[in-house]
């Protein structure tokens, strides 16, 4: 127990330094104005806030929110089916898919993305084809298309692993159970299966959502030097203009609205539990 | 699949037919034959991994024979799935949908066959009293205690009125004075309900106290169907007189019809028809025997156990342990004599012991 004490003692001051502090220095840095390294000079005000509402800013943060949410839409879809198929395999082969959805995220997240760039350029694999068999070189990134790609090709395992847990979770039993009260297959799977695995839908959307609206390395690599999501306005805001305190409240805004997103997320996956979809 | 020919069959509700199931090459059932009559509350009993619960899951459509025939109400329904057989099942662990709360776990299989919000919400009401949980419509099933889900299990299997319910270990998780509760209950459902009840346990206690049939299963064959009352005084092997109940088998001698001997004494005994001086054991029940000033055995008493209404003597004849219950006061250490009445010696021979084991 003492020993189990200093651990959670450890953790607690980990969690403080790396990840309260720098937070409480945001927050800070948002409502001040002054020299950031010099404590006396800042004074507190909400010109941060008027400045990150400019309605430029906030037009980038419903275009990140609206491609956060096409992503997290694209890969529910493809990644449900999935962890449903997966589910379904015999334990070995099981494994193995597990493991070769986990496969791309050994190789450098910087990397994969620079791959298709090469993959979707125009003078790319995908292109030479198209432009061979007559169809000309078709856009496929700097814009829209290239980002989401790029956003779902990364974030999908995230979506796939917590539906896959939730599914392998849920005891044959019930499924028994429910066949032998008249439920044919599709009966299970709407009445038992998908109610039962709402939490592992819900694990996966915070999982890509989070990532995929403050991303800025996809957008600036697959959406090119032009185009700005939320991400890549904060990171311009904090290493290029070094405009410290309208980055911090821009980013303290977004984490305003992710917290909200989440939590009518959260409420929407319960209320659909006790509901069980009938 | 054997198809039987309709003539050829009898009037029970449910009928197995040479019912044989392997897995992996290893034989789980052999051979299996028997039949169940309606409202009748039938119980395989057996040691755990005997085949019984594989036996249960064939019937409720789980399983598939590897060969021999099914038949609720005279009608072949090997290969029906699950959900087209008019059984239903309560199963080991309950398993009760854990997101919904008991009206919805019951109403389940109703809301299924799209029968009427009014219809649904009377039938669940009346499962409800049937199990004596009134009145628990909304709660979730994590705040039941095990012998509520188990309620409610019994009560969404019944709403459906099946004709024939199985239920695969239903009460072993739950403990003793509980258990012994559920027993009575559950008879007393199954009375009112009137529905077949076929019940799987290793529980001899509750094969006998609810039973109107039993079947002693044993490696994957039948050793025995009979009543209650059979099973516990006239085992057809020793490993029926063994499994149920506590039972003294003791070496003996089967001298002619109506004479046995054993312990170096002989006995009157209602047997007949074994080979004569032939090797035979006997069985006796621990609270068949007489004890006294005088009798045919003497023997030394080992220990004695107070168990509640009975005292649990252990009695040395002649280099054999005997275990007797008696409702008298004994103490250990002491000399005692015991007699057995004819009736109560039951002799069974090697080979019949060995044949099915």
């Amino acid at each position: 127990m003492k020993k189990f004490d200093g651990i959670v003692y450890f953790y607690g001051i980990w969690v403080a330094v790396l990840v309260v502090l720098p937070l409480l220095i945001l927050v800070l840095l948002s409502f001040t104005s002054g020299d950031i390294y010099d404590l006396s000079s800042l004074t507190l005000t909400l010109d941060n806030y008027k400045a990150a509402l400019d309605p430029s800013y906030i037009g980038v943060m419903m275009h990140s929110l609206w491609l956060a949410f096409i992503t997290n839409v694209i890969c529910l879809v493809i990644g449900y089916p999935v962890a449903y198929i997966i589910t379904g395999l015999n334990p070995r082969i099981r494994n193995t898919m597990v493991l070769l959805i986990l496969a791309p995220m050994w190789s450098n997240f910087l990397l994969r993305t620079y791959s298709w760039m090469l993959v979707l350029g125009n003078n790319g694999p995908i292109n030479s084809v198209l432009e061979s068999i007559g169809l000309g070189t078709v856009q496929l990134m700097y814009n829209n298309f290239g980002v989401i790609l790029g956003m779902v090709y990364n974030f999908l395992p995230f979506m796939i692993l917590p539906i896959y847990l939730s599914l392998t979770r849920i005891d044959n039993a019930l499924v028994e159970a429910a066949r032998d009260l008249g439920a044919t297959s599709k009966d299970v799977f709407f009445k038992v299966k998908l109610p039962l695995s709402m939490p592992g839908v819900f694990s996966g959307t915070t999982l890509v959502f989070l990532p995929a609206i403050t991303t800025f390395v996809i957008s600036r690599l697959l959406g090119g030097g032009q185009y700005v999501l939320i991400g890549n306005l904060i990171e311009h805001k904090f290493m290029v203009q070094n405009d410290w305190q309208v980055g911090a409240a821009i980013a303290v805004i977004v984490a305003i609205i992710l917290l909200v997103v989440l939590g009518v997320l959260r409420k929407l996956a319960r209320g659909r539990l006790e509901l069980s979809l009938w | 699949m054997i198809e039987q020919p309709t003539e050829a069959r009898q009037e029970g509700l449910v009928e197995l037919h040479d019912i044989s199931k392997a897995f992996d090459g290893k034989p789980i059932l052999k051979d299996i034959n028997f039949s169940v009559d309606k409202n009748q509350f039938l119980t395989i009993l057996g040691p755990s991994g005997c085949g019984k619960t594989t036996l249960l899951r064939m019937i409720g459509g789980f399983e598939e024979p590897d060969s021999g025939t099914i038949f609720l109400n005279g009608k072949c329904i090997n290969g029906v799935s699950p959900h087209d057989r008019n059984i239903n099942t309560v199963f080991q662990k309950y398993s009760l949908f854990p997101h919904m709360n008991v009206y919805d776990n019951i109403a389940f299989g109703l809301k299924l066959k799209k029968q009427s919000a009014k219809t649904i919400n009377k039938k669940v009401k009346d499962a409800l009293k049937l199990v004596s949980l009134s009145g628990f419509e909304k709660r979730s099933i994590e705040a039941l205690s095990g012998g509520e889900q188990q309620r409610v299990a019994i009560a969404r299997a019944l709403v459906m009125h099946p004709q024939v319910l199985l239920l695969d270990e239903p009460l072993s998780a739950l403990d003793r004075r509980l258990r012994l509760d559920m027993q009575r209950e559950l008879k007393e459902i199954q009375v009112k309900a009137g529905i077949t009840f076929i019940y799987v346990t290793h529980d001899q206690e509750e094969a006998l106290t609810m039973s109107d049939k039993v079947i002693v299963l044993n490696n994957g064959a039948i050793q025995q169907i009979d009543t209650p009352d059979n099973i516990y005084n006239e085992p057809v092997n020793l490993f029926v007189a063994d499994f149920v109940g506590t039972n003294n088998i003791i070496d003996g001698r089967f001298i002619e019809d109506h004479r046995v001997s054993f312990l170096g004494a002989e006995f009157e005994c209602d047997d007949v028809g074994f080979v004569k001086n032939s090797r035979v054991h006997v069985i006796i029940r621990p609270e068949d025997f007489i004890l006294g000033e005088g009798g045919k055995l003497s023997g030394h008493i080992r220990s004695a156990a107070f168990k509640g209404m009975v005292n649990e003597l252990v009695v040395l004849v002649e280099d054999t342990e005997l275990i007797v219950r008696t409702t008298t006061h004994y103490v250990a250490g002491t000399d005692v004599f015991l007699d057995v009445i004819p009736f109560n010696i039951h002799v069974l021979t090697e080979e019949k012991a060995d044949e099915k084991v």
